[in-house]
């Protein structure tokens, strides 16, 4: 009988070697492509959240009834007007880690301010740091498994109220109304409807 | 007593057969994963769909009045048109669109409306062809229902 590996054997184990490096290479490319996908969700809905701010901030400006529409396209998570915060905030959860979680801050208050740079979402217990030169605040809790992204756009300047009828919707569409109806104080007050 | 030639050929119609229907059993499950991968993405557009015209709906809704609207879903004469239902269901509050598959129980697709209404009375159940949407808004009060 000949010394060494029989041929066979080899045969098996470069068959074995070969489909651990394909399951690998598909497992890999899998989480590649998610993390892709997540990362283009989160970063065309901060693009969006910026485009609302600009908007609510036009419609402030200008006189009462000045309505304007907005149609939004996000392909997961939910967005709603939230005014009792003056504020309007995008949720989803993602298969991977878009941002790094940030710690608990004892400045993190749960509202916006002129000066506020880390806030924290009571409801979701999401800290929330600003984007320069935006009003968007941006947070999330979880891991690289997946975690629960949160896009706030606040207003501390304006007084948001919220019409009878939608607040809210999951996506992929969302028909955002935004009509000036009067002041508070001195506050514009802006009516927000995303249905 | 069987002769080795007996046992052996046994043997191949044994490991014939086991490998065949393995084959078949394979075939079966990934088919099987395939429809309802689709069966998925066909909810996924349909739920999207009713969620837009029911939202919609709300939104033109002018005070103590009534919208009642006809549609047609997408898809009929495909191949999974008549296989799904819709339904409105009111969890936490919110209004919930939702698609179910008649075959598989643990396929469908969920959409969610937030209502800033005093009260919210949904329900109903509409399947294929037609989308039938009834919304009533009076004094805060929203009913929505799903009715042919």
């Amino acid at each position: 009988m000949e010394k060494g590996v029989s041929p066979v054997i080899s045969y098996v184990l470069i068959l074995a070697i070969l489909v651990t490096i394909a399951v690998g290479s598909y497992i890999w490319a899998n989480y590649t492509q998610t993390r892709m996908q997540d990362n283009i969700v989160v970063s065309n809905m901060e693009s969006q959240m910026i485009g609302i701010g600009n908007t609510i901030e036009n419609v402030a400006h200008g006189d009462i009834n000045y309505t304007l529409t907005m149609n939004m396209y996000f392909p997961r998570g939910i967005l709603d007007v939230q005014a009792s915060k003056d504020w309007i905030r995008f949720i989803v959860q993602t298969n991977s880690l878009i941002y790094n979680p940030v710690n608990t801050s004892p400045d993190a208050i749960d509202s916006c301010t002129d000066k506020s740079i880390i806030i924290e979402d009571n409801d979701t217990k999401i800290n929330l740091t600003k984007m320069p030169f935006t009003n968007m605040y941006r947070g999330a809790v979880g891991n690289a498994v997946g975690e629960r992204v949160e896009i706030v756009t606040c207003f501390p300047d304006i007084d948001l109220v919220t019409g009878e009828g939608c607040i809210g919707k999951s996506g992929p569409t969302a028909r955002l109304v935004i009509k000036k109806v009067g002041y508070t104080g001195l506050k514009p007050k802006v009516m927000v409807e995303i249905c | 007593m069987l002769g080795q030639a007996e046992v052996g050929f046994v043997l191949r119609v044994s490991i014939g057969f086991i490998l065949l229907v393995s084959v078949f059993y394979i075939s079966y499950v990934y088919m099987e994963n395939a429809e309802k991968s689709k069966t998925q993405e066909f909810l996924d557009t349909i739920s999207d769909y009713a969620e837009q015209e029911i939202s919609r709906t709300i939104s033109d809704l002018p005070d103590n009045s009534t919208i009642t609207k006809k549609t047609f879903l997408p898809g009929i004469g495909g191949p999974f048109s008549g296989n799904y239902f819709i339904t409105l269901e009111k969890a936490g509050g919110h209004l919930e669109v939702i698609a179910k598959s008649y075959r598989w129980r643990d396929v469908g697709a969920i959409r969610t409306i937030l209502i800033n209404a005093s009260n919210l009375d949904v329900g109903g159940l509409s399947s294929p062809p037609l989308l039938c949407i009834n919304a009533t808004r009076s004094d805060g009060k929203y009913s929505v229902y799903l009715k042919c």
